[in-house]
Parts: structure tokens; sequence; C-alpha cells
């Protein structure tokens, strides 16, 4: 979750979720979004409920300095300590290093025992098998096969039996 | 040829630029808080200026003939600002042998005492503004005799560029505003005399590119209209003036030639002109040196004017005959600075983390800055000027708008929205700005409060772009360490 200061007000935001479509929540607004492949470094593409838009990022300490449409924009990041609301949701298992899925081995409604195989990803050229830390039933996969991941994103849930 | 620019920022580099062009060497000169603008960088040769203050570096005369000494330098560009009308500085050149790129000691202090400058234009036969030099209150008779009336401008003879000015708007703060006006002249200028002026409103500024031979020979190089100023500082510029017939821009034009021709003027230099609404136009000043807007003009005529600068300095011939010199569509300047038009454009600073220029055969982007570099006060405000050039005014505006749409700027706050606003405006385009544009259309010039979706977009793009950023950030950290040897 990261909360921003912009024309003099703070709001929260936070991706909630990440598949099948990415979801961000504003204040408790959600958006479907849909991140755009982009040419250009330090520019980025975004579909926001259908709208696209383009414009530019950059960052120098807690300050986010943002164009789009037209207009330049400094935005305070203020990142919210882990525990505070953002980021796992209880439940999930998530990346620890940023990377790509390469094959998923479970299903949603299996019921998996800790130490089996639930999926394969690479990160830094390396094959991780990312197995169950405990039992319990496999929820919703947020990924497809092929698609990267951030460090830290969630993969998928597994609920506790 | 080995010039030494006495300069920074961009128009540094843009001298540096057309003397490497010509083959010709160029020598920087640079206070260490420049160290990584451009043009240190662009220059064959940088050499480092010591002063405590940043700014007075570019002002020590002794330390850049030192310079120049050391560097073999030939010649001496000296810019805009800082040194480029000192006559003193002009008068070192001429005593070191060093060609200096300019006019003469003797015109730059004329021009430069606005009262010796009235009555060398009055001498030409340059229409004046009504004015008479009065030390105080009681003369206050002669005022009435010399056809001036309240209203008045006070101004001081060493000023200029808009700067030692007062208005008075009645004898019962005449003796008052006199004494407050010599005071901040002596402060400022070290010279306390001033003189009254006719206050006139809903002026254009008009100004005339001219070069002369130093021999009596001139030439003009067309009009420009820089009305659009705040507190008498230019924001945007254009040529030609709009709405203004031929009939009345020739008579212009002629009559800042014969000024040029009256004074044996070498070398660049511009005549400021105020034009009234009933189409009356007076002299202002003469500035004897290339002016921050001098793009828009190269763009209509095709012409290199620094090159002319130094052709007309090395030869002491002007290089081509009036007729030569033809003009082509419509061209403009937005003078884009690190101010905050929220914050009655306080001035910003920071680094600056990215810059993108606009690209375009029509488009032109003096920048004096590079990204990473840290902006700091010590300096005007100026980070580049984004120059445009179509075939006519309409075009022109647009294609003006939608460069600085496409300029990026991030780390620091910009007036680019602002002047986006100010060429948006129906007024502006629609009609010849006068010189108090800004301050009349201040409150729709302000900054558009934001809708709620157009914020939560924001908001969504801060996040995701952040981290895309933090991202690609981290990547060039790993690449660059890499890179090291």
């Amino acid at each position: 979750m990261t909360e921003f200061s912009l024309d003099g007000r703070r709001s929260k935001v936070r991706i909630s979720r990440y598949a099948p479509n990415m979801e961000v929540s504003v204040d408790g607004q959600v958006y479907r979004v849909e991140p755009l492949p982009s040419q250009v470094p330090g520019s980025f593409r975004l579909s926001v409920e259908g709208e696209e838009m383009q414009g530019w990022c950059g960052i120098k300490g807690a300050s986010v300095y943002l164009r789009l449409n037209g207009r330049t924009h400094e935005l305070v990041k203020h990142e919210l300590r882990p525990g505070e609301g953002r980021g796992a949701q209880e439940g999930e298992i998530c990346a620890e290093l940023p990377g790509n899925l390469l094959s998923i081995h479970c299903s949603p409604g299996d019921k998996v025992r800790a130490g089996d195989l639930l999926m394969i990803t690479e990160s830094m050229k390396m094959e991780v098998r990312v197995l169950a830390d405990r039992d319990g039933e496999v929820g919703e996969i947020f990924l497809e096969t092929g698609q990267s991941f951030d460090q830290g994103e969630p993969l998928m849930r597994l609920a506790n039996l | 040829m080995r010039i030494l620019i006495a300069n920074r920022g961009e128009i540094a580099s843009r001298i540096i630029r057309t003397v490497k062009r010509l083959g010709m060497y160029a020598i920087a000169v640079y206070h260490g808080e420049d160290r990584n603008a451009p043009f240190v960088a662009e220059a064959d040769d940088a050499l480092e200026l010591h002063a405590d203050l940043p700014s007075a570096a570019y002002l020590d005369i002794a330390q850049i003939f030192c310079i120049a000494n050391r560097t073999s330098a030939t010649a001496i560009h000296p810019g805009y600002g800082f040194l480029a009308e000192n006559p003193e500085f002009a008068r070192s050149a001429q005593a070191s042998d060093l060609l200096f790129i300019g006019p003469s000691p003797e015109v730059m202090e004329v021009m430069g005492d606005k009262i010796r400058a009235r009555l060398a234009a009055e001498k030409a036969g340059l229409p004046l503004v009504p004015s008479v030099s009065i030390k105080n209150a009681s003369e206050a008779t002669q005022l009435h005799a010399s056809g001036l009336a309240f209203p008045l401008l006070i101004k001081a003879a060493a000023g200029g560029g808009g700067r030692g000015m007062r208005l008075v708007r009645g004898e019962y703060e005449l003796q008052d505003q006199l004494d407050a006006a010599s005071r901040e002249a002596v402060r400022y200028f070290q010279d306390g005399r001033v003189y009254l002026e006719r206050y006139l409103e809903d002026v254009r500024h008009i100004e005339v590119q001219v070069f002369g031979d130093g021999k009596g020979g001139a030439l003009h190089l067309g009009e420009r209209d820089c009305s659009i100023q705040r507190n008498y500082q230019k924001l945007i510029e254009e040529t030609p003036a709009p709405g203004i017939d031929d009939t009345l821009r020739e008579e212009i034009c002629l009559a800042a030639l014969r000024l040029v021709r009256q004074t044996n003027y070498a070398g660049a230099g511009t005549i400021e002109f105020m034009l009234a609404p009933d189409g009356q136009y007076y002299f202002l000043e003469m500035n004897t040196r290339l002016q921050v807007e001098h793009p828009v003009t190269e763009c209509v005529t095709g012409l290199d004017l620094v090159e002319l600068q130094i052709e007309v300095a090395q030869s002491g011939r002007l290089p081509m005959t009036q007729n030569k010199i033809t003009f082509s569509g419509h061209a403009l300047e937005a003078r884009i600075c690190a101010e905050d038009p929220d914050r009655n454009f306080l001035p910003s600073t920071g680094r600056l983390i990215r810059q993108v220029v606009p690209q375009g055969e029509r488009i032109r982007f003096d920048s004096g800055v590079r990204e990473g570099q840290r902006i700091s006060a010590s300096f005007d405000s100026m980070l580049g000027k984004l120059v445009v050039h179509d075939e006519d005014r309409p075009q022109t505006i647009r294609l003006a708008i939608k460069a600085l749409d496409q300029l990026v700027l991030l780390g620091l706050t910009t007036n680019q929205d602002f002047l986006g606003r100010v060429l948006s405006h129906r007024a502006f385009q629609d009609q010849a700005p006068r010189t108090n544009f800004l301050t009349v259309h201040d409150a729709e010039l302000r900054t558009p409060s934001m809708g709620a979706k157009e914020r939560d977009h924001l908001l969504i793009a801060a996040l995701l772009g952040a981290r895309d950023a933090i991202r690609l950030a981290e990547v060039s950290a790993v690449l660059r360490a890499r890179l090291i040897p």
C-alpha cells in the first residue's frame, strides 16, 4: 500500500489484484488497469478502465514526478510499513525475487502437503521450484505461465486447511 | 580563431555550437557549480573560474583575461548579460589585443546610460517618449512644460531591462518616489541619476534586430514582438509582430537603421520600441549585445546570428546587403524557467532527473541543462528556450503548444505548463498581446484544479510508474556498477 500526497491531499493506492486482470484501488475506488508496453525508458503506457494514457515518470527520493496529459505533477510517496496494510494478504505465496512464471503444477481446489511442488519460476536465470510451505488448499493462481512478476508480488493463494 | 565564451548555460552552448561549426576553437569558462552543465563538455577546452558567489565568477574580468592568456584565445564572445555590455570588459579586450565580438566600448557607454541613449536616438530622428530630468519635486513645473502629466515613470539613467523603475501617480508622492528611486539607483547601478518619462499603458514591445559594420553601414533583420512579459522579464517572443502593417514595420526598422548609422555601431544589437495603441512608436532603449530571443530571427531569416557576429567582428564588413535578407514564415520562442507559477513564480531548484526534448524539423530547443544536473538558485532561472517555426502565426502557435506538451522536465517545477496556457488563451491567439497581458489575464492563467477522475488516474500512474522507475533505476545502477573498470 502506498500513500501519496498530491495537491495537498493524501490518497491510498494499491494494486488490489494482479490476475487475471490488474486492479488498482485508489482510496477504495477500484479501477481495472492494464499496463501496456512502452518503447521508451522512463515513459509508461497504461489503460485505465479502457482509457489509454501515456506519460513520463521519474522518482527522486520520496518524490514522484509525473507528466501526464500535458501537465507535470510532483507527488510525495509515503510507503506504509509492512503490516500497515499493504503487499501480501494472508495465505498468499509471494515471489522472493522478480522473475517469470515457467509452469504451474497445481490447480485451484487441490489439497496439498508441505513440500509439494506448486510452480516453477525463473529468477536471475535460475529455475526456482516454489513449494508449499504448509498443508493447505490451493486457491486462486494470479498469474499465467509466461507472465513476469515483481519481488514480493503475490503468486497464488494457499488457504489453510 | 580561438574564441573564449565569457558566459554560461544555454547561450554558451549555443555560441559554442556555431564556433565549432565554423571550424574554430571554443574555450569555455565555468564556475564549479556549473561543472556538469552541457556547455562545459561541449567546448574544446574549459577552465574553471573561482569565486565565492557563483554568479560573480562570470563577472571577474581579471580571471577571464588570465584564462584567455593561458589558452591563447584570440577573441572573446560575451554572450548576453554578465559582461556583455560592460565597457571596461570591451576595453580590456582591446588592450589585450583580443578581438571583442561586440560593439565598441564607447557606444556601450552611450547606450548603457539611458539619458545619453535617448539623446542619441533623438539625434537620429527617432520618436521618443516625452521625458524630463529633474532632481527634485520643486522642479515639477518643468513637467508641465515638457508636456508630461501623471502618472509618470521614474527611470534610472544607469538602469535598463525593466530594472530601476518606479511609477509616480501624482505630485503628492513625487519627492518620495524620486528619493527612493535615486537611492535604489545608487545601490543597484552605482549611479543615482534618474529621469521621468510619460507612462504609457497598453503598449506593445517591438524590437528590431540590427547589425552594423562600425563605419556607418547597417542592416536590419526584422522586428520581434516581446510583449508577453512578467515584471519586465520576457517570456514569449515572436516574429513577425502580429497585426502590424508593412508600412509601420518598414518605418520602425528604418528608424532602427538610422540609429545604427548615427552611432557607427558595430556588430549585433537590438533597438527596443514601445508601440502605443494609436500606432505611435517610441524609442525605449538599445541593447548592445545578442539577445536571448535571437533564435526567432534566425528561424525566419535562415541566418546564424552568432556566425554573423563573428564575421562582422573579423572582417569589419557586413557580409550581405539589405536586399539579400529575406523573411519566411512565423517563429515563436517560449522561455522555459525553473519557476513555480503557483507560488508567484518563485524560483525552483532541484536535480533534473529527466529531460526529453521535443523533436521535429520546425522545432528547436536550446537547452542549458542536462539530465542529472543540479539546478540551484545561483543563476538566472531559465533552463532553455523552445523555438518553433511554421508558415503563419496560428500554425506556429499550434506547433508551440504541441512541442510544449512533448517537452518533459522532471525533478523541479517549471513554467512549462503555464506557457502552454498562455499560448492556448484566446486573447493571445486572436489579438496582438500587450505588455500587460499576463496581469490582465492572471486569473485565467492559473493552474486549473483537477477533477476526481484525473486525480485518480494520476495516482494510478504514479504507483505503477514509480514501480517501473525504481526497477529501471536499479537496473541502471547494476549496469553502471558493471561498467566501472
